[in-house]
């Protein structure tokens, strides 16, 4: 089985680790794993903005890159979202990017899904001692409609001491643009959703899009908080001995 | 709504760590409004205390009735689950505004022909100059007014005022802010950001008496004064949540009566409406009924549905002798045909205020009209001048769909917002900052070797930036962002935020080198 | 008024050309034809009517009344409302609507302790000052007594069992503000008035409506007694109307089961 890797550019520059983590995991579940060259960005950012050219010009060279590949596998839910559920409406006046989005939709999935989901697998064998709680991101669970398959695997990795959090499903503050437009009201969002991983006594926080993760560290690590902010693939790789 | 497990106002720890400080006014430039609201709510402590609890209880309650649809559908006692039942209203609203002037003439003939008197507004100054005209021939002092957003958007009770006509509200938050000298800060909660000792001030004030702070001293208080003041008035103004066509029945719906009171008590009867309030028919009101209340506050049906067919009929000793129907464009009719059209589909529940995990940190000042939260990012725009407004569906969303997906209207808000955004693109009114670099990066990274280079580029300003202690660099101590920063989204980023060390290599050059390691292994 | 009239036809007009019709020739707006025969109201209500029987929908009915705390009872006889009433009633003034269910169960002179004391007004032996709601109080007489009395009685048309409402329609004898303006509201129902839930209650009102029962003036549907939160979240019964809400259920023996209106 073939999968081509679909990084995502906050994890390239920011969190390649998660990246490599998939990568040993596929590997030792017998995937043989492709990295197109062309690989850039999704268009998530611009599109969230209004910038509609912009994003369509990027999903044009997404749609490309990726042409023909058996099953496309992402470690961000969120970005997994834009292409599966945001290309065939931004592409709607476009018939041929259209059934291009269209076909290629279907083949693409977020990590934990394509886990749990293709490959029937929710134990690797992974231990690690700890107490995490899990942060669903809002486009995973409400756009790609994703919410069991981190849970699964997290549930089977020896010695971790899953807890849920108080109000799971409220945003972290993160929202794209939105955290740099209105940085203040952001960080007060993210002070909430860390406050909630703080009172469920949890020293690992662990989430399966890079774009909370990074906006939640950055502040947990401002603040001070004695906090461990893993992606998941990251936390099962290292688990498994890995990474 | 069910028992509210309410206690005093706990305290919460302050954030130790540093809190960002705000962006200087100056620099937000035309910007100001609703940035500036919304710090100040930030720095509202109690405020937002007051807010969080509200909206989460409300959001709760509203889960919890949402949850029960399924077992009541499989009785057959409603239409279906609530998935069924909002994809239903979507197609009733959409009938409805699809054909508003066929059910616009239907139900003025139908309140006609039960001996009501219909007219029809442009704006706010139609709307007062009818109110003030019905007020003054009929020699109407005071009036009595429920809950109306409609009201509030035409500024209806300035305008009685300033004819002499004084109005008091009735419902007991919209009593308690007007007393305040406010507007309302949510759809149906509007007093949720007053504490009871603030309440018992303002009540204590308006009775000449100092007041304990206990809600049943309060409310009592408050039920004795509006009494007589329903029993005096001449007039009694109302919006209205739905009117059906078929019938021409306004629907009133409240928890406390004061909206039966108000339109039972004076001779006449004033109802404000606007023209996309309306439904076909009584079925379909019955729809809107069962998922309004359990959107909003998370009962099954409110304690009272007013359902106002005509004035009171003949020999009938109490009822207005007149009623007045006023439907109200103020902007609503530019809406039509626009991709904005399903936002007139709104039955001002609150659901989406209640879900707003914005709304939740801000409560409703901050957006600074009578409309807050998603629906208001949505519609202040449309009905209030979109160059003024465009801040809100600009900065007061993360788009994290929690609307959405609550709508009982089946409103696709998310996606109105970002109509929102893509129009400010388009006229140019985007001064974020961000549209040069979201531009380069578009135009660049369809290029993905200037990618990889700008990928290697920026990783490596950061590095040197972070080595050179730059605010949130590792060698700088865990301070707010200070006065000497670059400008633009990196500032924003780090005005309380670090940046996590950009790793020393990209994943693209991590996974070179892992293909170069293969090949020299073979 | 012409000018209304003209107010009119502008918005009508603004509303149809913003959906895409045209004016006819003499500038009057073109409504479409009527789109009611296409649109099924129907099929907002449940595909087929709820079907619960007697006794369940008495048990709901009673358990969501009471949830809201409302007060309901069961009543076997004609005796056993009247006592139930006189001991909810005692200790204030009563007013209650002229009623073929109410005048049938002698309640205005069992409640003011003598024979034919319903006289409008007119409080004979000790007893409850009762009057009996209806034109000839006037209006402002009218208003004032409902404002002085401590109970209101009245009838109500139909029950929802889904929800504990009850429905209160008005009329010549059957003033708003009976239920509205006395804390306590005493609101008396024949049992086989239930129905299982709202959508029935609409189901029922839409025909009725539809063939020739138009509705009454004023139709108010109430579910408990009446509440506020707005201070501080904190839960408040009371506010604008009743306190304290009472449903005595009628069996059929009692209401005369079968016929009544």
């Amino acid at each position: 089985m073939r999968v081509a890797l679909f990084i995502t550019c906050l994890n390239d520059i920011f969190m390649p680790r998660a990246g490599l983590g998939m990568v040993h995991i596929l590997e030792r579940l017998g995937i043989d794993v492709t990295f197109p060259d062309g690989h850039t960005c999704c268009g998530q950012p611009q599109w969230n903005s209004g910038y509609q050219a912009e994003a369509e010009a990027l999903g044009r060279h997404f749609l490309d890159v990726f042409e023909g590949a058996d099953y496309v596998v992402s470690p961000s839910g969120s970005c997994t979202a834009m292409v599966r559920h945001t290309y065939p409406e931004m592409f709607r006046d476009d018939p041929g990017r259209l059934a291009q989005a269209r076909a290629l939709a279907p083949r693409v999935y977020e990590f934990t899904e394509f886990l749990t989901e293709v490959l029937g697998t929710e134990d690797l064998g992974a231990s690690l001692k700890g107490r995490a709680a899990y942060h669903a991101s809002c486009h995973m669970t409400r756009m790609l409609g994703v919410t069991e398959p981190p849970l699964k695997l997290l549930r089977q990795v020896r010695g971790l001491d899953l807890v849920p959090l108080a109000h799971p499903e409220l945003c972290c503050g993160f929202g794209g643009t939105f955290a740099v437009k209105s940085p203040e009201l952001s960080v007060a969002m993210g002070d909430d959703k860390l406050e909630d991983v703080v009172s469920s006594g949890a020293k690992i926080l662990v989430g399966a899009d890079p774009s909370c993760l990074l906006h939640l560290q950055g502040r947990a690590q401002r603040r001070g908080l004695p906090l461990r902010v893993m992606h998941v693939a990251e936390l099962l790789a290292e688990g498994a001995g890995l990474l | 709504m069910t028992t509210p497990k309410r206690g005093p106002q706990t305290a919460t720890a302050p954030r130790t760590a540093a809190t960002p400080r705000p962006e200087a006014a100056s620099k937000a430039g035309s910007r100001a409004s609703f940035r500036r609201r919304a710090l100040a709510a930030l720095g509202d402590a109690q405020l937002r205390r007051a807010v969080r609890i509200s909206v989460d209880e409300a959001g709760a309650a509203r889960n919890q009735a949402v949850a029960q649809l399924v077992a009541l559908a499989r009785e057959g006692l409603v239409r279906g689950d609530f998935a069924a039942m909002r994809h239903r209203a979507r197609d009733i609203k959409a009938e409805t505004i699809g054909h508003l002037d066929l059910y616009l003439a239907q139900a003025a003939g139908a309140i006609r022909q039960r001996g009501g008197t219909v007219h029809f507004a442009a704006g706010a100054a139609e709307v007062g100059a009818i109110v003030r005209d019905i007020a003054l021939t009929r020699g109407v002092t005071l009036a009595v007014k429920g809950k109306s957003m409609a009201t509030e958007e035409v500024g209806l009770n300035a305008a009685l005022e300033s004819a002499g006509v004084q109005v008091v509200e009735t419902d007991l938050g919209e009593y308690i802010i007007q007393l305040a000298g406010e507007k309302p800060s949510h759809i149906v909660a509007p007093a949720i950001h007053k504490s009871r000792e603030e309440i018992a001030n303002l009540l204590g004030r308006a009775t000449g008496r100092s007041l304990p702070t206990d809600t049943p001293t309060l409310a009592g208080v408050a039920r004795r004064v509006l009494r007589e003041k329903f029993l005096q008035a001449g007039m009694g103004i109302s919006g209205a949540n739905f009117v059906v066509a078929e019938t021409g029945t306004v629907c009133l719906v409240t928890n406390e009566g004061n909206g039966r009171l108000t339109t039972s008590a004076p001779s006449v009867h004033v109802a404000v409406v606007g023209i996309e309030k309306l439904v076909p028919s009584l079925e379909d009101l019955a729809l809107f009924l069962s998922l309004l209340a359990r959107s909003s506050t998370g009962q099954k049906i409110s304690v009272y549905t007013h359902l106002i067919t005509g004035p009171r009929g003949p020999g009938e000793a109490d009822g207005p002798d007149e009623l007045h129907v006023i439907f109200l464009d103020g902007g609503r009719s530019s809406i039509l045909g626009t991709e904005f059209q399903d936002v007139l589909h709104c039955i001002r529940c609150g659901a989406c205020l209640d879900q707003c995990p914005v709304y939740r940190q801000l409560g409703g000042h901050a957006y600074g009209g009578v409309y807050s939260g998603p629906i208001g990012a949505v519609l202040t725009p449309l009905l209030g001048g979109f160059a003024e407004n465009a801040d809100l569906p600009a900065e007061a969303c993360s788009l994290c769909g929690a609307c959405g997906e609550v709508c009982p209207s089946a409103i696709p808000l998310p996606d109105l917002i970002l109509a929102h955004r893509r129009r400010m693109v388009r006229e140019g009114r985007d001064h974020s900052g961000l549209g040069l670099p979201l531009r380069l990066a578009a135009a660049a990274w369809t290029r993905p070797w200037v990618y990889r280079a700008s990928a290697r580029l920026g990783r490596a300003v950061l590095r040197i930036a972070r080595g050179t202690g730059f605010p949130g660099g590792a060698a700088a101590p865990a301070t707010p962002a200070g006065p000497v920063s670059p400008a633009g989204p990196l500032a924003a980023w780090l005005n309380g935020r670090d940046l996590p060390p950009p790793a020393s290599k990209t994943f693209h050059e991590l996974w070179r080198e892992r293909q170069q390691q293969g090949r020299d292994g073979q | 008024m012409t000018d209304s009239r003209v107010a009119e036809a502008d918005l009508l007009r603004a509303v149809g050309r913003r959906l895409g019709r045209r004016d006819d020739p003499e500038g009057r707006p073109a409504l479409p034809a009527p789109a009611t025969a296409l649109w099924n109201p129907s099929s907002s209500l449940p595909d087929k009517p709820a079907v619960m029987d007697r006794e369940t929908l008495t048990q709901r009915f009673l358990a969501e009344l009471s949830r809201l705390g409302g007060h309901g009872v069961r009543a076997g006889s004609p005796g056993e409302v009247v006592d139930y009433v006189r001991t909810v009633a005692a200790g204030g003034a009563v007013v209650m609507w002229d009623d073929p269910l109410l005048a049938r169960l002698g309640l205005a002179s069992a409640l003011a302790g003598g024979p034919a004391a319903a006289l409008a007004g007119a409080p004979t032996e000790p007893g409850l000052e009762v009057t009996v709601w209806g034109p000839a109080l006037g209006r402002a007489a009218a208003k004032s007594i409902a404002a002085g009395s401590r109970t209101g009685i009245t009838s109500a048309a139909w029950g929802v069992a889904e929800t504990g409402t009850i429905v209160l329609p008005t009329g010549v004898g059957q003033g708003r503000l009976v239920s509205l303006l006395p804390p306590v509201h005493i609101a008396l129902l024949p049992e086989e008035h239930l129905l299982p839930s709202v959508a029935e209650l609409f189901r029922v009102l839409a025909r009725e409506a539809r063939t020739g029962s138009a509705l009454p003036s004023s139709l108010s549907l109430a579910t408990g007694p009446s509440r506020s939160a707005d201070i501080e979240n904190d839960l408040t019964i009371g506010v604008h109307g009743p306190v304290e809400v009472h449903v005595v259920l009628l069996s059929d023996t009692v209401s005369g089961g079968g016929g009544l209106a």
